[in-house]
This record gives C-alpha cells, structure tokens and sequence, in this order.
C-alpha cells in the first residue's frame, strides 16, 4: 500500500468520529441550541457501546446502546434548557462533567477489556481500486453510513418540511408558532436526535477503532466538534470538510509517530486540533454564513 | 385563495362572519382591552380605530388566537368558537398580517410561505410552490419574488410576501393590523384594490389604521377603542364628520397644525451640512445616492420626499456620519470630514430619529428608563437609570407626547408607544440638526400633531431639520424646501410653498426639475 493509502485508511475512520457530533451538533444549533454536552454523550455513547457488546456479544446491540445513551444526555440537556429555560452553556457542560464522572466510574472494571471491533465490510468492486480503494471501501459500515449521512443530511434541511420548520426554530421561534408548530417541542427533538448522533461517534470511537474502553478517550471530540460546526458556519458540506480534514491530521501524526521521526510529542498530539481550527477559521472567511439568528449573538441563551 | 364559507341566504339578514362580544384582555395590570363587542359582516371592510395603545392589536390577536381573552365571547358564523392558537384561527379561515411583520429574513420567501401553509407536503415542492406564489400574486396585483431572500425585499414587497402567503391558507375573513402606515402612497392604492378584490369574493376584511383619509376611502363600518373599551361599534363612516371620528378617539377635538409660513431669510446662513456629489453604494452593490448634493441650513425644515428606497436610508446615514461615501465630499461647519465619523458627527450635535426604531432603537429586555439612560450615556461613561427616569419624566413633560412610564419594557409596548418613546428622546434633546425619518408613522392623531408641532418648534429655535417622510400632505405642511429623490438621484430640491402634491410626485418618478 502507497504512503496515501496508509494515510487514508487511518484517516477515514477518525473523521467518521468527529463527522457524527459534528452533525448532531449542526441539528441541535440550527434549531437555536447550542451543545457543550456533546462531548459528554460521546462518552457516554462510547462505553455503553463497549459494555453492551460485552455482556451480548453482538457489537451491533452495542451501537444501539451507544445511541441511546447519547440521546439521554441529549433529553438532559434539551429538558433543562427547552422546559427549564436553564444557561444554554451553563446546562452543557454540566452534561459533560456529569458524564465524565459517571462514565470513569461505570467504566473502571471494563478498562483493559478487549472485543472485537465492528467488523469490516468490504465493497466488491471498489474497493479494488488502486490507491484510495481500500481505505474509502473497505471500512466499518458505520463509515459507509457517515458517506451517506451527509448528503441525507443536506436534504433534509434544505428540502423538506421539517428541515425547513428546524432552520426556522433557530431563527424566529415566533412565526414558527404561528405557523402553527411548537418550538419547544422542536428543539427537544433537535438536541435528542443530535446527541444521539454524538454517542454514535462515541461507538465509532470505542467499538469502531480501537476495541475497548478507557476513561476519557473521547479526548475533546466533542468540543471539536462544536468549533467545526461554527467555522463550517452551519453548512453539511463544511461539516464534512472539516471532519475529514481533522481526520487527516490526525493520520499524519500518527504516521509521524510511527515512523519514529522525533517530534515533541505533546506537539504532535496538538497538531491536528491546530490545523483544522487554523484552516476553518481561513475558510470560514469565504461565502455566506448561515448562522441561525438565535446563535449570532455569540452563543448567548435564547428566548 | 379565499374559499367562501358564508353562505348568502335570500330573505333572512346574512350570518355575520364574527361577532365579538364583551371582550376582555388584561397583562398584569393593564387592562388592554375591557369590553370589546363590534361585529363584522361578509364582504364587508371594518375599520378599527383608536389612539396607540387603545387595545387595538391585543383586540385583533386574540382574534387570530395569539391571545386568549380572559372573558367574552368570539362567534364565528353565528357558532361560538374558542380560537387555541393561530393554527386553530387559520381552519376556522382567519388570516392576519402582523403590524411587526412576521417573516424570516433568512429564508427564501417561498420558504416563507412553505412553512406557513399547512398542506406542505414533507418534499418540499419549491418549483410548484413558487408558481403558486406566482399566480396568486398575480391574481391579485401583488408582485413578489417568490425565489428571493426575505433580507433583501422592501418593506412594500415584505408586506406583500406576507399577504400572498396569508392568501394561499385560504380564508373568508382577513385582518390587517396597520398595514398603511409603512407604505407609499402608491403601494397604499395597490393594497386598497386588492383589499376591493377580496371583498368582491366575499371575503370580510378587519383593518387597523391611523388615518382618516383611508377611513373614508375603503370602510364600510368603522369600530374606536379608547383605553380598551368601544366608543362606537359598527358605525358607517358616511354618517360621521372627523371631528366626531377624532373626539371618538381621542376624547377632545385636535386642532391640525397649519401650514408653516416659510421665508427665504435663512438663506443666507452657512449651511451646517453640505453634501457635493455624493454617491453612496448599497451593501447589496447597487447604487444608494448618485451625485447627490444639498445643503442643511439652520432654522430650515428640509423635507425629503421619494418612493421606497429610493435612497432616503442612505441619505439619513450619510447625513449621521454612519456610511463611507464612494465619491463626493461632505462638508461640516466648512470643513470636509471624512466619513465614516460617526462620533464627530454627534458632537456636532447631529441627532436622528431612526427609520425602524424596532430594530435600530429597541434592545429587547431593557426598560422605557434604560433606553432613556441608554441615550443619555451616548459619549460618555455614566449610565445611571435612576436619573433616567427623571429625565424621561421632565422630557415628556417638555414634548407631551405622553410616553409610557419608565418602568415598562419597551419590547412589550405597542408600535406607537415605541415611535413615541424614541420622539420625546429625539425632540427633546438639544442639537443642531435633527435627521428624522418617517418620525409620525404609526403615530395616532393627537401624538402625530404634537410630533409635527415639536418639529417646528425645534426649527423655530435655530436647528436645521432633516425630515424624511412619505406623506406628502406632511412634507408641504412643515417643511422650507423639499428635495426629491428618485433611484438614488435628487430630482429636484423645490421651496415648499411652491409645490403642491402632484408637482412633488412628478419628480418623485424621476423626471428632473426644468430649472
Ligand atoms: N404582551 C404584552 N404584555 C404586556 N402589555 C402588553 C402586551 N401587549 C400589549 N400590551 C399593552 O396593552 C395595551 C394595548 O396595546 P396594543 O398593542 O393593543 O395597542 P394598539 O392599539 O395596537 O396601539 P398602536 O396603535 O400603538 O399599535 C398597551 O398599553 C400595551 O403596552
Ligand atoms: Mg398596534
């Protein structure tokens, strides 16, 4: 295999785990909620996954469990901010000390155990070709599920009802009462499905790559995944740019490091949040944004 | 479209599309609307009347089921109904546009209407929405782009987003909370010929509205709230004179401010503003003012008349020190400052009257005292509310525009209580130029009289006063001379005692002054 294709085949499945929150967190801001929470369901999300495979041995039980436990942290966080009017920021990252206390504690007699990661699933065909084909086709059907995610995802906000009623919550609440739906009832929907998606990266993370659990791993996924969705000013396309551009960075350190090349370490760990916050933000200065009027004002609460 | 749910039965007297009947509204401790009954027949256009504040839009929402009312009763086609939520007023076939009008700027306007109907299917459809769009704009002369953004419509094609979108629901009974007071003459006529459209299908139609003229023009029967309660119910205008109509309203006769006899004798002083050739581009790329140039004389009214957008927003913030010509220069006191110079300008004591004060004026959540502290705070570091609120006291004892106590939050005031609130802040401070746009809209009868009489008393007093208004009969009562735009272009700058409305509206088309 070429140096792009090893490349490549790390890369892919790191970015499908910051692809996943960043999505959900796109759903959850462009109803006019931000949250700081997503980090937390993607632990969450990450060691249901892994205890869940444990105990049933079927990995797939495991990523049903990890989408359910980060739609809880979501019904958290939605309930306190939607019903109770709490701090928008205030209530997410208390979401994610929550999670992170209760996850390193939950999780402590599963560290050190080993399972067998979701299997891969070779594409006939394509992933024959030469180069790229392996890395791109011959993944986790998570992975091919995050290839379809996107596009699905742009539709839906673009082309349908609900995608239309979700952008206009974000924007004026207002009308979109009077035009006869529920706000509220809309956002708690936006944050839950949102967060479930986080815990799906957190699957990804736990029983996609690696096979096990250990505390923390999640490694600020979740907050990345908050930066992107703004520098990506809330577009499915720059989501995805941003997702996949990390995921490369984190590939080239991680080749760098294996290769041996002597680089501080702590900086190479660092590298991949820097570039990609780096490029957003040049990026981010090109086009039209489409920040929802409610998240303009720097991330304040709404209503 | 209108689908007619009345049925006009031979013989008997017809049903009426909704009969109110002892209505009441309280917040808190105001008493927004305390005993309402009118009544309002098929195919019939009701005027609703009343000072600001008078209960007049609480009245209409609770109609449209914004509102719950504490007590009373609402009967639709002689049926007694309980309207929920605006959902539940849309299928009893109640339409409404909002005097705040309700669309988002950041969506496409067949967006817009997309989220408002409720047969959307859940594929949005845009190509067949928008000839949906297209044909009922049509139908009823209400040009729109069904593909543009929100943001970057007229105020004139806002509202008739808003109407075609109201329109599609399909309805036989239409309520038009102050739907004049933000249009051009000639956008009024449009809006009264579809308003006689509906009425020829049936439909009956609520509207609010400040002035007399149109009263006169289009209603059937009027209805006057003052401080919540009818004065007079389903009254035809025909058989009353205006002062009955205005002390109805207002509880004592108004005198009309009379035409201001001007004089050429300033004319010699040195202007306090002078623009040579200034052309402004809008952010959108087009051009703002082409070539524009006039001068600001102390102790002069110059009016500024014009279509819609034909450069008057851009004019008011070349004149603040808000904008960046593209050529051209601008002159204060003599000496050319380079724009923007926004501080500068405010030293020099140029002041303005905001053209859309809920946007430019309004912070949400903040009370009546604090936007006064706000004002007060302008250029320097104290805020103090307390003082404030004195200060709003003494200012509104100075204007008598009868602002709303200092407590109140001004994003729950009705449009006028606003509009006012910003006056007695802006004509009661001293300056040397006063920038004033559009400063009696949605301003009631009395309030709009003392408005225009604070002006001339300003003028009067030694400052220069810019007033950018759309109502003509305004511009030629107060001002010394008139200056016309048209796309951008002044037209003509001619003294007011030599125009007449149809000599201003002439230039107002963009044919240029002989002279
Ligand atoms: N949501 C609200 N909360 C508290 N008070 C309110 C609210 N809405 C209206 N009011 C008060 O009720 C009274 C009637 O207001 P309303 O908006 O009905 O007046 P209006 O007749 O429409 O006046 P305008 O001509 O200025 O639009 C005012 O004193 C207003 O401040
Ligand atoms: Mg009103």
């Amino acid at each position: 295999m070429n140096i792009v294709g090893e490349v490549l085949t790390t890369a892919i499945p790191g970015s499908v785990a910051l692809l996943y929150p960043s999505l959900g967190e796109l759903i959850s801001e462009r109803s006019g909620v931000t949250n700081l929470g997503t980090e937390g369901a993607m632990l969450a999300g990450a060691l249901s996954g892994v205890a869940v495979t444990i105990a049933t041995g079927n990995p797939w039980l495991g990523v049903l469990a990890s989408l359910v436990a980060g739609a809880a942290c979501g019904a958290l966080h939605a309930g306190a901010v939607v019903w109770r009017r709490a701090n928008q920021l205030a209530s997410g990252l208390v979401v994610w000390f929550l999670a992170l206390g209760v996850t390193s504690v939950l999780g402590s007699p599963l560290n050190g155990q080993v399972i067998d990661p979701l299997p891969a699933v070779r594409i006939p065909g394509l992933a024959d070709i030469p180069g790229v084909g392996p890395a791109l086709f011959d993944q986790n059907p998570l992975v091919y599920l995050a290839y379809v995610a996107v596009p699905a995802l742009w539709f839906f906000i673009t082309y349908t009802r609900p995608g239309l009623t979700l952008r206009a919550t974000g924007e004026r609440p207002a009308v979109v009462f009077a035009s006869g739906s529920h706000p509220s009832v809309i956002r708690f929907a936006a944050v839950t499905v949102g967060s479930a998606l986080a815990g799906l990266g957190g699957a990804q993370l736990s029983i996609g790559i690696v096979g096990n659990w250990s505390d923390d791993m999640t490694n600020g996924y979740g907050f990345v995944a908050v930066a992107v969705v703004i520098f990506a000013r809330w577009s499915p396309i720059g989501v995805l740019i941003g997702s996949y551009l990390f995921g490369a960075a984190l590939a080239v350190s991680s080749v760098v490091q294996a290769n041996g090349i002597a680089v501080n370490q702590y900086l190479l760990d660092a590298l991949p949040y820097a570039i990609t916050i780096v490029v957003l933000v040049i990026v981010s200065g090109f086009g039209r944004s489409n920040a929802p009027e409610s998240q303009r004002d720097a991330l304040s609460e709404t209503q | 479209m209108p689908d007619q749910h009345h049925r006009t039965t031979t013989g008997s007297p017809p049903t009426p599309t909704l009969e109110v009947r002892e209505l009441v509204k309280t917040f808190g401790t105001v008493r927004a609307n305390d005993g309402i009954s009118f009544t309002i027949m098929p195919g019939e256009v009701h005027a609703l009347l009343g000072e600001n504040g008078a209960g007049k839009s609480t009245l209409v929402k609770s109609l449209y089921g914004v509102h719950q009312p504490d007590s009373g009763q609402i009967l639709r086609n002689g049926e007694p109904v309980t309207i929920h939520s605006p959902a539940t007023a849309r299928e009893l076939g109640i339409g409404m546009v909002f005097q705040d009008m309700r669309l988002i700027p950041a969506l496409t306007v067949w967006e817009n209407v997309a989220l408002h109907l409720s047969d959307t299917p859940f594929a949005l459809r845009p190509r067949a929405l928008r000839a949906r769009i297209t044909e009922t704009s049509e139908r009823y002369g209400l040009a729109t782009h069904p593909g543009r953004k929100v943001e970057h419509l007229s105020i004139g094609e806002w509202q008739r987003v808003e109407l075609v979108k109201v329109l599609l629901g399909g309805l036989d009974m239409l309520i038009l909370d102050e739907p004049t007071s933000v249009l051009t003459p000639q956008e009024v006529s449009g809006l009264f010929d579809m308003v006689a459209r509906l009425k020829s299908e049936g439909v009956a139609i609520v509207i609010i509205t400040h002035k007399l003229r149109e009263v006169r023009q289009i209603a059937d029967k009027v209805t006057v709230l003052r401080g919540g309660r009818t004065i007079l119910s389903d009254a035809p205008p025909a058989t009353l004179s205006d002062d009955e109509l205005i002390t109805a309203m207002v509880g004592e006769p108004v005198a009309i401010l009379e035409k201001r006899s001007t004089s050429a004798e300033h004319a010699t002083a040195e202007p306090i503003i002078g623009l040579s050739g200034v052309s402004v581009r809008r952010v959108d790329g087009d051009w703002g003012l082409r070539e524009v140039s006039l001068e600001v004389l102390p102790g002069q009214i110059l009016g500024v008349a014009g279509v819609a957008g034909s450069g008057q927003d851009e004019l008011s913030e070349t004149l603040l020190g808000l904008r960046q010509p593209h050529s051209g220069t601008v002159m204060l006191d003599g000496a050319i400052v380079e724009l923007p110079a926004v501080a500068r300008m405010r030293k020099a004591g140029v002041i303005a009257v905001a053209p859309d004060p809920i946007r430019q004026f309004v912070v949400p959540g903040m009370s009546a005292a604090q936007h006064a502290a706000l004002w007060n705070a302008a250029g320097s570091y104290s805020f103090d509310t307390r003082k404030a609120d004195a200060d709003l006291a003494r200012r509104d004892a100075a204007g008598q525009l009868r602002v709303v106590a200092g407590s109140r939050r001004m994003d729950r005031l009705s449009g006028g209580n606003v509009q006012r609130a910003l006056l007695t802040l802006a004509l009661t401070s001293p300056c040397r130029v006063l920038v004033a746009s559009y400063p009696t809209r949605g301003l009631d009868i009395l309030t709009t009289e003392r408005t225009r009489t604070l002006l001339k008393e300003l003028c009067e007093a030694g400052s220069a006063v810019v007033l950018i208004s759309e109502d003509l009969d305004e511009l030629l009562t107060l001002s010394d001379r008139i200056a016309v735009l048209a796309g951008g272009r002044l037209t003509g700058i001619v003294p007011a005692a030599a125009a007449d409305r149809r000599s201003i509206g002439e230039l107002m088309t963009g044919k240029e002054a002989a002279a």
